[in-house]
């Protein structure tokens, strides 16, 4: 590892956190004195400016630290947040974003960023009436550094600082060890002498971990004061320390001797064998006082040593805090996500596992082939352990690339509060099945198909205020985005309660963009689909958001080019919903073997509804006509046969596969059922990518290749040809073409 | 801890004489110094030393010379002669040395 | 022997930078997510010093010290405790829970390694 990929992960690391922020914010507008929230926007800016800090980024220090205390002031209750000021953060969460880019890749940040900084900060300020900065606290010992060095006094003779430390009992339990202390000083210096205390008391009731330590070191070093006062940055609350400066003034040390626990002939005799003190001057300062005893102030030594406290050179620490006891409630942090317990891991070594567990399936089930040909009882039992543990890792390995589609949707929550505040609405969204997983790599392209949906159905789809009051409408509009699995897809579902489509209206247009001939007798249902023509936009007045230039055609084309579907709902009046049916793509599935001559198909196994045998009756009339009556049902049919244009006739009988996609059934007909296998999806080859009702290929343990049918694609195909069929008329005549 | 006659013992400690073991420690040396006359420590084999060990050390020194019993130290460890150095008490270990 | 220094925060990439620094100065890094982690992450091992941040997910770092102060192996381990100049309530609940060390978030590497040897060396 290296400072670099650690500024990556702490790139990767914002976004995600930011992505939390914002998701908090926007809940935080419904419910905004939730605690849990509040932290959780907190703990982000935190998290940011600390680890920022830590790689020197100070751009992101300066501007997340007034975020920063602002969020801090709402924590702690003085201020409430509301919609205003969540706009602010958004906007701050924003620029974050971008000033966080700019520290990662080490740019110096733009006069134009700076000025954004600016104002944002001064806008966050005017609603929380904080300061840029609350003025750092002056350190006690600067407010009363007056020059001393006028003042009269004799100073000893010693050139070394005169360290004493008497340490808490409880110091060693806390971990704060008086060797740490030495080793520290020891690389400031020269220790040149170091006398150690020790309680006088009887030796057999001490315990060695409780701290009976006391120290009286000479240091000679060339560091300051406060470099030498922050050796004992961690003790000094609890321990007492004097630290005299080299030629202190015999004064201080009378201080100190006063101040210390110990008889002040024994400290007067350490502070002369440690060299501290010369003979002719511990006498000067026994002298001293015996006058000073007699003054009432100072003949008390609590009083005394509350008085070095004020000194400079003399820095004579009691015990400032007891400790208190802990009565304020521990704060539960918890984050939003439960799923924030992850590893990052690269998804090419996914890919990689995943491509490795691919390669084991085939290998197993070449093995298990070979097995059964040995007629090795006790072999083919292993190896069918070995084939449930296969099965196990690949569900566990694709299982990794499963991502809930929560986080793709909750993107939605900025994008529906900003379009609307846009476009003057009032709308809400709804997130239902954000725990739905689909493949990594589906949702990654699945974004901005749903980003044109929505900001579509924002803007044509829901009426403004006064059109919804006039229809007896709720004032505001909402918007829900709903996922599922269903039958091996995953339905993404784009819905609003709007006007719903205007069936006149678009055929109107069709008609005359010549999309469709006039005349042409169309169900409701091929109508609305025609918004989905390329050309086509229903939009009266071009607003902001429709001037993209993207149509629903390209979300169309982008759909399918995932192999997905995408089909539309609306009534008039009531509002619009577009579904969407995507594969979870998975690089391997639960396949169904099919036959048809010498060639070998996979259907994905949860698309199979049934599989019927044919009598000979039926297959008669399924031959004249492509449908069959299925126990009162109309099943369209389709001959594999002939639309793979594979030769020669079926010997024997054929069957139906039932298969059902999007509440859609039709029969495949093959020659022979050959049961459930593990298929490993193999992508095509960019020549076949084209081809309709092909999804990919596999390779069966015997070596052969087998196709993998894209029943979605199949079922349309089947579907559209049917014609009669009531719940899917065709309707795209481009497509018709190629089945006939 | 072997015993090598009646009065005089040497009491070996290894590996860690630290907080987390410094109480039996001193419970191990306060009960030997009550039976015996001369007691070495020898702290060669000591690998981590802290304050609390060094504590145990030097009370069980007090409490033997309380006694009137002999406590010297007889080898220590690079760890333990650190400590030593630091708390400005090498003579304990050096002036043992000599004799 | 090198002394070993567990590292708590939920930034991995603040724990990554500090164990960069601390790796460099001769120490062995072990490291956790959240308090759980930490905690997990002793795992019986010998440790000098933990370094901890306080606000963390399901586990914060209080309550991870008060439970390690439950720990016969890790009672008088020194704490670290990262912290913001505006977490004054939180210091007094750290300081109830044995916590004497604090460094101010954030701090530049060199820094946490001072202030990591004024409780422990190399």
């Amino acid at each position: 590892m290296n400072l670099d990929s650690a500024q990556q992960g702490y790139l990767a690391e914002c976004n995600e956190l930011l992505v939390e922020m914002e998701s908090a914010l926007l809940q935080l507008e419904d419910d905004p004195k939730n605690s849990e929230l509040i932290n959780a926007v907190f703990r982000a800016a935190h998290t940011i400016k600390g680890t920022g800090g830590v790689f020197g980024f100070d751009d992101v220090v300066e501007f997340t630290h007034v975020v920063e205390n602002a969020l801090d002031t709402i924590r702690s209750g003085d201020l409430i947040i509301n919609s205003e000021l969540v706009a602010v953060f958004l906007s701050l969460r924003d620029q974050m974003e971008i000033v966080v880019e700019h520290a990662v890749n080490g740019e110096t940040l733009s006069s134009e960023v700076k000025r954004q900084n600016d104002d944002l900060l001064a806008a966050l300020l005017a609603l929380t009436g904080g300061e840029v900065d609350e003025g750092t606290q002056k350190d006690e010992s600067e407010v009363n550094n007056k020059d001393e060095s006028e003042e009269a006094g004799a100073c000893t003779s010693n050139d070394n600082w005169h360290l004493s430390i008497r340490f808490s009992k409880d110091a060693l339990r806390d971990g704060m060890d008086p060797l740490s202390i030495l080793r520290y000083l020891a690389g400031m210096g020269d220790l040149k002498q170091v006398v150690t205390i020790f309680s006088e008391d009887d030796s057999e009731e001490l315990s060695p971990i409780d701290c009976h330590i006391g120290l009286e070191i000479e240091l000679l070093s060339d560091e300051d004061k406060e470099a030498i006062e922050s050796a004992f940055e961690f003790i000094k609350d609890d321990c007492l320390v004097h630290i005299l400066p080299p030629r202190a003034k015999i004064k201080h040390y009378i201080n100190m001797i006063n101040a210390l626990p110990e008889e002040d002939k024994r400290i007067g005799e350490i502070l002369v064998s440690c060299g501290a003190l010369t003979k002719a001057e511990l006498e000067g300062v026994i002298d001293a006082q015996t006058e000073s005893s007699f003054t009432p102030v100072d003949g008390d030594v609590k009083t005394n040593s509350l008085k070095l406290g004020e000194l400079v050179e003399e820095n004579g620490m009691v015990p400032k805090e007891v400790v208190e006891a802990a009565a304020a409630k521990q704060q539960r942090v918890r984050s939003l996500n439960s799923s924030a317990k992850t590893i990052r891991v690269d998804s090419e070594k996914l890919d990689a596992l995943v491509n490795l567990v691919g390669e084991m399936v085939i290998a197993g089930a070449g093995t298990d082939l070979i097995a059964r040909r040995l007629g090795d009882d006790s072999l083919v039992e292993s190896m069918s352990v070995m084939s449930r543990l296969v099965e196990e890792i690949r569900d566990s390995a694709l299982r990794l690339r499963m991502v809930q589609i929560g986080e793709t949707f909750n993107r939605f929550n900025r994008v529906v509060r900003d379009v609307s505040s846009e476009l003057g609405k009032d709308i809400r969204l709804e997130i239902v099945g954000a725990e739905t997983e689909l493949d990594k790599t589906v949702v990654e392209k699945i974004g901005d198909p749903l980003m044109h949906l929505v900001r579509n159905a924002m803007d044509h789809g829901i009426e403004s205020a006064q059109d919804r009051a006039a229809a007896g409408k709720a004032e505001y509009g909402s918007l829900k985005l709903n996922a599922y699995h269903d039958s091996g897809s995953i339905v993404i579902e784009v819905e609003d309660d709007g006007a719903g489509l205007r069936r006149d209206v678009i055929l109107a247009k069709a008609e005359e963009k010549g999309i469709v001939s006039s005349g042409q007798v169309l169900t409701d249902q091929e109508i609305y689909r025609l918004i989905f023509e390329p050309g086509f936009s229903t939009a009266t007045e071009v607003t902001n958001l429709s001037g993209r230039g993207v149509g629903m055609d390209v979300v169309k084309r982008n759909i399918e080019a995932l192999r997905g579907l995408v089909d539309i709902e609306s009534e008039a009046g009531v509002g619009t919903k577009i579904i969407i049916r995507m594969p979870l793509t998975l690089a391997i599935i639960d396949g169904f073997l099919v036959g048809v001559g010498h060639s070998s198909y996979v259907i994905p196994l949860d698309m199979v509804f049934e599989c019927v045998e044919l009598s000979d009756a039926e297959r008669q009339q399924a031959r004249k006509q492509n449908y069959i009556n299925l126990r009162d049902e109309v099943l369209p049919l389709m001959r594999l046969r002939e639309n793979f244009n594979i030769n020669g006739e079926s010997n024997g009988r054929e069957n139906i596969v039932v298969v059902q996609c999007g509440g859609i059934k039709a029969g495949l007909i093959v020659d022979e059922l050959r049961g459930e296998f593990q298929t490993v999806i193999k992508p095509l080859g960019r020549i076949f990518q084209g081809l309709k009702g092909i999804s990919g290929s596999t390779i069966l343990g015997s070596g052969e290749v087998a196709v993998i049918l894209d029943v979605p694609g199949l079922v349309k195909q089947v579907a559209d040809a049917g014609g009669h069929l009531p719940s899917a008329g065709g309707v795209n005549k481009n497509e018709s073409n190629i089945v006939h | 801890m072997n015993e090598i006659n009646n009065d005089r013992e040497v009491m070996s400690f290894e590996g860690d004489m630290t907080i987390y073991t410094a109480e039996s420690i001193k419970q191990d040396l306060f009960s030997e110094i009550s039976k015996k006359k001369h007691i070495d420590v020898d702290l060669s084999d000591v690998s981590e030393f802290d304050t609390a060990g060094f504590q145990a050390l030097i009370f069980g020194k007090k409490y033997a010379s309380d006694s009137g019993i002999e406590l010297r130290i007889c080898g220590a460890s690079e760890a333990v002669s650190e400590v030593f150095q630091l708390y400005g008490m090498s003579d304990v270990l050096e002036s043992h040395h000599e004799s | 022997m090198a002394k070993t220094i567990l590292i708590v925060d939920d930034s991995s990439s603040l724990r990554n930078v500090v164990k960069i620094a601390l790796v460099d100065a001769g120490y062995d890094v072990i490291e956790g997510g959240d308090g759980r982690e930490g905690i997990q992450a002793l795992d019986g091992r010998k440790v000098h010093l933990i370094i901890s941040d306080v606000n963390m997910p399901n586990m914060d770092g209080i309550s991870m010290v008060k439970e390690i102060k439950t720990m016969a192996s890790y009672q008088f381990t020194p704490i670290i405790m990262l912290t913001t100049e505006a977490g004054d309530d939180l210091k007094s609940q750290g300081k109830a829970a044995g916590v004497k060390a604090w460094v101010v978030k954030p701090f530049k590497p060199d820094q946490m390694l001072n202030a990591v040897s004024k409780l422990i060396m190399p």
